[in-house]
């Protein structure tokens, strides 16, 4: 279970979180949604450790991580695949995945690997091309998988939809339906609100850095359509 | 009149010799100082020492070597009252291989130290560029370890302690190619220095001269590591003399690369087969084995005060042989003051004067002096031949053999 | 010529040594040490005291390696982790690196009181193989043969080893390295002690070539280091490599055909030559794709 406790990031003298608690279950999917610059991927950031909080807690299973490095963080099962999809474009799509597995026993990687290029079919025919020449959907595909090499038990995902067709989008879409299937929790930060609410139980809207609502698909669902859909 | 001055000067020349042989023992009583008064000198004589410690590699050994054989002097100087009550002062600089802080330095040892006179001088580029300035002001100046030559030319207050390098090789050259039959020779010499590439020209044109065809000439510079390039140019020119003129610095290398090489050229070298750099070095020296070259100095030399300068370096290091830098930083110390007790003043133009009288001066480097009027400013001594065998020096005359 | 080929090859093959340590430092940290040129000092001097201790020269040669290592380690860990953490800038970052060397050179020019010292090559390969017509020094082709081990062995392990995928991670991008699992810290450490070992390494064989150490040895070789990178590519495995021997080759037949003393001026010409048809080096990879 993961907790956040009046988690404040700044950048400077920018207060990007201004006090954002929420909680994500085990075994649950949490869409966060909110406008650009509300401070979604801020609060990834600071799960992964990426950011340090300026004040606030990151409680994961009871352990405080708000002050870890990101590869200590992402040994006690939280993966983040961060906006914009991270890609080591050097590397071929088989290394990406490697590398996913950096801290999963080399006895289970093939397996895992196998178990992703079902998950993501396109990806199986690039194996061995560069990431940095693969399309923006292969990309996000690419960037989940690698993301789940670890066997996370929480995963946050940042714009997983963010450039893609929508019939692209549905597919990715698909996948992380088929993954919260397997247990792993999802963090999911999304501004297609329609696509998010579709996998999401619960919802937490982000707007300035607070939150300003919280609840269940059903409760909010409606409301939030409706303010996003113009 | 002339000849009784050469006389006392002669007379001088031993005294120092005496003064040495007291070394630093401090019980002797003071020297008699053969009835100069040393009333005319100060308590304190300040000589200028720059030289090269430090800068460039390819100078050390040479620097540290002249300095430790300058403060030797200096003790001896001191504590045997060779001065009488004056005692010298030398104020040392570190040029550091740099013309510009030869420069300075001068600068600074004459308008604000006021030395009275100047015993220093590593390489002759630098002297090159400070020297003039000594002579400007009128400094008289003992250089001590330039082999280059254009040095005296400077002016008539610069002397040398150590001759041209060309007047050596003018020496030994040509009894190495008489003993030797030798027809053709090729060159490796250092291009970015002005002594190791004046050097070269020298030995090419005298071995020319005397009927040895040049058939390869290949340069290295100091930045040059490895240099099978141009040994394989010289070993397909099959030469039957190798004369290298590189720095110091470089000798081990060219030596142990020249062993690997294959080349059975005869090696002609210069003094650097004699200094420590390559004596000290097991595998150069091994690979130096049968090269020959001529020296102003060996350790074994009998000549003049050389003997009891090496038992008295001894004892005052350990038992440590001196090498030739030491040697050469003595005499020229030993030499400076010798002028300024036989001026019997500090005024700059009387010790230059003193300075051009020496004769009979018994040194490390034999029994010389500056006085040949037909070489102004440059010492009177000869050269000595000597041959690397089984790791060592040997005196080499025509009938020495040696097996590689 | 043949023999003149050999003799090339042979001087590239140091020369590719002293690359491949740039080039890694490079890919990994984006500076271009200066204090390298100590390093390599550093670890000749490191063997040569192990030599001159009894050390057998194998275990001398490993010990150098250490040395040179752990001092890069350690530079890269206070003066360089510091002013990195502090958001300095690239240029801010190289000239750190020019007061480490300068720090570095004092203490070995004083530790060896700017004497030449030498270097005991007992224990070195010596004489001379003939290889056909021609005939090349031992320890030359000892040289050749470790420059290339050191290639296959670099690229293997930044190719095929999940260690050498992580520090071609961090060297592309060290917070997603971070987000992999990746201890970036010690990636960073590993890369800069292992590019301390090969300063060392050629160190060593520039000390045995000439039997010789002195503190300001490295100076002139950190220079060729750097056009070796410069012409093969910036952290260019492949590019360090064949950049070697191509400057090997050039300076070898400068001295032949032209002369010694333009061998460099020649070299660097063709250099700036060939950055002109290929502006990031033979092997080059654009600024994203660096080792």
């Amino acid at each position: 279970m993961l907790v956040l406790e009046n988690l404040e990031v700044r950048y400077g003298k920018i207060r990007a979180l201004r006090g954002v608690s929420l909680t994500v279950p085990d075994h649950a999917v949490v869409a966060v949604l909110g406008p650009n610059g509300a401070g979604k991927s801020s609060m990834l950031k600071a799960i992964s450790g990426t950011v340090r909080p300026f004040a606030g807690r990151i409680l994961w299973n009871g352990t405080d991580i708000s002050r870890m490095a990101p590869h200590k963080i992402l040994r006690l099962g939280i993966a983040h695949v961060p906006e914009g999809r991270a890609m080591i474009a050097p590397l071929t799509v088989e290394e990406n995945l490697q590398m996913g597995a950096y801290i999963t026993p080399r006895s289970e990687i093939d397996d895992m690997q196998d178990r992703m290029l079902e998950l993501f079919p396109p990806l199986k025919a690039r194996l061995s091309t560069t990431a940095g020449s693969l399309s923006g959907g292969e990309q996000q595909m690419l960037a989940i998988a690698r993301g789940l090499m670890s066997k996370p038990k929480l995963i946050a995902i940042d714009e997983p939809s963010m450039g893609l067709a929508p019939a692209v989008a549905n597919d990715v879409l698909a996948a992380l339906a088929a993954i919260v299937q397997t247990g792993t929790s999802v963090l999911l930060v999304e501004q297609n609100a329609a696509l998010a609410l579709r996998l999401a139980h619960d919802v937490v809207v982000i707007g300035h850095g607070e939150v300003q609502a919280a609840g269940t698909s059903e409760e909010l669902g409606h409301d939030i359509l409706a303010a996003y859909v113009e | 009149m002339r000849f009784r001055t050469i006389k006392i000067v002669t007379a001088l020349g031993l005294v120092s010799v005496l003064a040495a042989a007291c070394g630093s023992s401090k019980s002797s009583s003071t020297p008699t100082s053969a009835g100069s008064s040393s009333s005319a000198l100060p308590a304190t004589i300040k000589i200028g020492v720059p030289l090269d410690l430090t800068g460039s590699s390819e100078i050390t050994g040479v620097g540290t070597g002249e300095w430790a054989g300058v403060q030797f002097a200096v003790n001896q100087i001191n504590s045997s009252g060779f001065l009488g009550t004056s005692k010298i002062d030398p104020v040392m600089f570190d040029t550091q291989a740099s013309k510009t802080e030869a420069v300075q330095r001068t600068v600074e040892l004459i308008s604000s130290d006021h030395v009275s006179a100047i015993v220093g001088y590593s390489l002759t580029p630098s002297f090159l560029a400070a020297g003039p300035i000594a002579q400007k002001d009128g400094i008289p100046v003992m250089a001590v370890g330039l082999s280059g030559a254009g040095v005296t030319e400077v002016g008539n207050y610069i002397f040398r302690e150590l001759l041209d390098y060309t007047k050596l090789y003018a020496f030994g050259d040509p009894q190495f190619v008489k003993a030797t039959h030798a027809t053709t020779a090729a060159y490796l010499y250092g291009s970015d220095t002005v002594t190791t590439s004046g050097q070269y020209a020298a030995r090419r044109k005298l071995l020319e001269s005397l009927g040895v065809k040049t058939v390869a000439v290949e340069t290295i510079t100091a930045a040059t590591t490895d240099m099978q390039a141009q040994l394989t140019a010289i070993k397909d020119a099959n030469p039957d003399l190798l004369v290298v003129n590189v720095d110091t610095g470089q000798v081990p290398s060219v030596l142990v690369q020249l062993g690997e090489s294959g080349i059975t050229a005869q090696y002609l070298g210069d003094t650097s087969l004699g200094s420590a750099v390559v004596t000290g070095n097991p595998a150069a020296i091994k690979a130096a084995q049968c090269g020959l070259f001529t020296t102003p100095w060996v350790p074994t030399s009998t000549a003049g005060g050389n003997p009891l300068f090496v038992s008295q370096w001894k004892a005052a290091n350990n038992g440590q042989t001196p090498d030739f830098f030491d040697a050469l930083g003595r005499d020229a110390m030993w030499a400076m003051a010798t002028a300024i007790k036989n001026a019997n003043s500090v005024n700059p133009s009387q010790i230059r004067d003193a300075l051009s009288q020496i004769s009979g001066f018994s040194g490390a480097l034999g029994l010389y002096g500056w006085n040949n009027p037909a070489a102004p400013g440059q010492p009177t001594y000869g050269g000595v031949n000597e041959q690397v065998q089984n790791g060592q020096d040997v005196p080499w005359t025509s009938s020495t053999t040696c097996t590689k | 010529m043949l023999q003149q080929t050999v003799n090339g090859i042979a001087l590239g093959a140091t020369y590719s040594l002293l690359g491949l340590g740039v080039t890694l430092i490079w890919g990994v940290l984006r500076v271009l040490n200066f204090a390298y040129s100590q390093f390599i000092v550093w670890g000749a001097f490191g063997t040569l005291i192990a030599i001159e201790n009894h050390v057998p020269t194998v275990f001398a040669v490993l010990i150098g390696m250490a040395v040179a290592g752990v001092v890069a380690v350690f530079v890269d860990m206070t003066v360089m982790q510091f002013m990195r953490r502090r958001g300095t800038s690239e240029f801010a970052l190289v000239v750190a690196t020019i007061g480490v060397y300068y720090i570095l050179s004092s203490v070995a020019q004083d530790r060896s009181k700017s004497q030449i010292e030498t270097f005991p090559i007992g224990g070195f390969p010596h004489g001379s193989v003939d290889i056909g017509s021609t005939s090349l020094p031992s320890l030359q082709l000892l040289s050749l043969v470790i420059s290339v081990a050191v290639m296959i062995v670099l690229g293997y392990w930044l190719n095929r080893t999940r260690l050498g995928r992580a520090t071609r991670t961090v060297a592309y991008s060290a917070p997603t390295a971070e987000l992999l699992g990746v201890n970036s810290r010690a990636i960073f450490a590993l890369a800069v002690f292992v590019s301390g070992c090969l300063a060392a390494l050629a160190g060593i064989f520039n000390a045995a070539d000439s039997s010789t150490l002195s503190y300001s040895d490295g100076d002139q070789l950190l220079v060729v280091a750097f056009a070796v990178i410069v012409l093969g590519g910036m952290g260019s495995v492949k590019g360090a490599v064949i950049g070697g021997l191509a400057l090997g080759l050039v300076q070898v037949y400068t001295t032949l055909y032209v002369s010694g003393v333009f061998s460099n001026a020649i070299t660097y010409l063709l250099i700036v030559g060939v950055l002109i048809v290929r502006p990031n080096g033979l092997f080059g990879v654009r600024e994203e794709a660096r080792v």
